[in-house]
């Protein structure tokens, strides 16, 4: 795959623009999925989803075949959000003592009350609730399985920062979908 | 990270493999379209400008040069060693100065070809 990968860079650079449609093709989703949880708007993301490609085509010639490709790019799309974002600082230091740790019983139990025809609406709802850099971890990390190494190559986070916001993003992941079970909230999704 | 970690993070990544957002229909379009009005790229090319060319012609030159002074006091120095002494003796006021500009010069060059090399 990563070499199919490479034949199509080798051919964009050597003019082919066909060829990056298959990676427009591959990796819009996950580009769309990062700019939302850090945007958390479908327009503003699709605009910073477009500019992010825009300038990974024009940074194509910088790029290094010895490094992976995804990484590089998601780089690039997190940056570009952010600049996009400007609001507020994304990642935030947590000041309350909260104990991180969830049960496997506790997450078990939590994940059972899901339907399988809603688990998509229902997840994406309790994405859309928790603040915007633990989505965007959970996402990196759990959806597009990244290492923390590579989280920290995008993010710049340190990856001991990496591995405390994922543990406290994961907990406030199921603490959310609980909360949204227990209030019957189907209605709303 | 334990047993009970590893079945959490099974359990959360099974949740979320289904909740990755998709956007409209028309953003490939969009995007590439976007593409297309961009200029072609161009591979970034080590460029030696004709200026940098009629440089290096005197370099050599003045490298040669330098080999051939050092050849002839070395053969000065093993067959007349009184005219190499004299010389050295004329020239030891200035002594100084020609190894600092040898020097600065000397580093200019080394670390400007060096500089290219890393770029």
């Amino acid at each position: 795959m990563r070499m199919e990968e490479h034949k199509w860079i080798k051919d964009i650079l050597a003019g082919d623009r066909h060829s990056f449609s298959y990676l427009v093709a591959k990796y819009q989703q996950m580009a769309f999925s990062i700019a939302f949880r850090i945007l958390g708007n479908r327009e503003e993301a699709e605009e910073a989803v477009q500019d992010a490609f825009v300038k990974m085509y024009r940074a194509l010639p910088d790029f290094r075949f010895d490094s992976k490709f995804s990484t590089w790019f998601y780089t690039i799309v997190y940056r570009t959000s952010l600049t996009a974002h400007r609001k507020e600082p994304l990642f935030t230091d947590y000041n309350e003592a909260v104990s991180l740790h969830i049960t496997p019983e506790e997450a078990d139990n939590t994940a059972s009350l899901l339907e399988s025809k809603d688990r998509k609406a229902v997840i994406s709802n309790v994405l859309n609730r928790l603040p915007a850099d633990e989505s965007l971890l959970l996402t990196l990390y759990y959806l597009e399985e990244c290492s923390v190494e590579e989280i920290h190559q995008i993010t710049q986070l340190t990856p001991s920062n990496i591995k405390v916001k994922l543990f406290r993003a994961r907990k406030h992941f199921y603490e959310t979908l609980k909360h949204l079970m227990k209030h019957e909230t189907y209605a709303v999704l | 990270m334990n047993r009970e970690d590893n079945h959490i993070d099974q359990l959360t990544r099974e949740l979320l493999q289904s909740a990755g957002e998709e956007p409209s229909a028309g953003l490939s379009l969009r995007i590439m379209q976007r593409i297309e009005k961009e200029a072609p790229l161009a591979r970034r090319k080590v460029v030696v400008s004709a200026d940098e060319e009629w440089k290096t012609t005197p370099l050599i030159v003045a490298g040669v040069v330098m080999y051939l002074l050092l050849a002839g006091c070395v053969v000065g120095y093993l067959f007349q060693p009184e005219i190499v002494d004299q010389a050295i003796e004329e020239m030891k006021d200035n002594f100084s100065y020609i190894v600092t500009i040898c020097a600065i010069f000397g580093s200019l060059t080394f670390f400007a070809k060096l500089d290219r090399l890393i770029a």
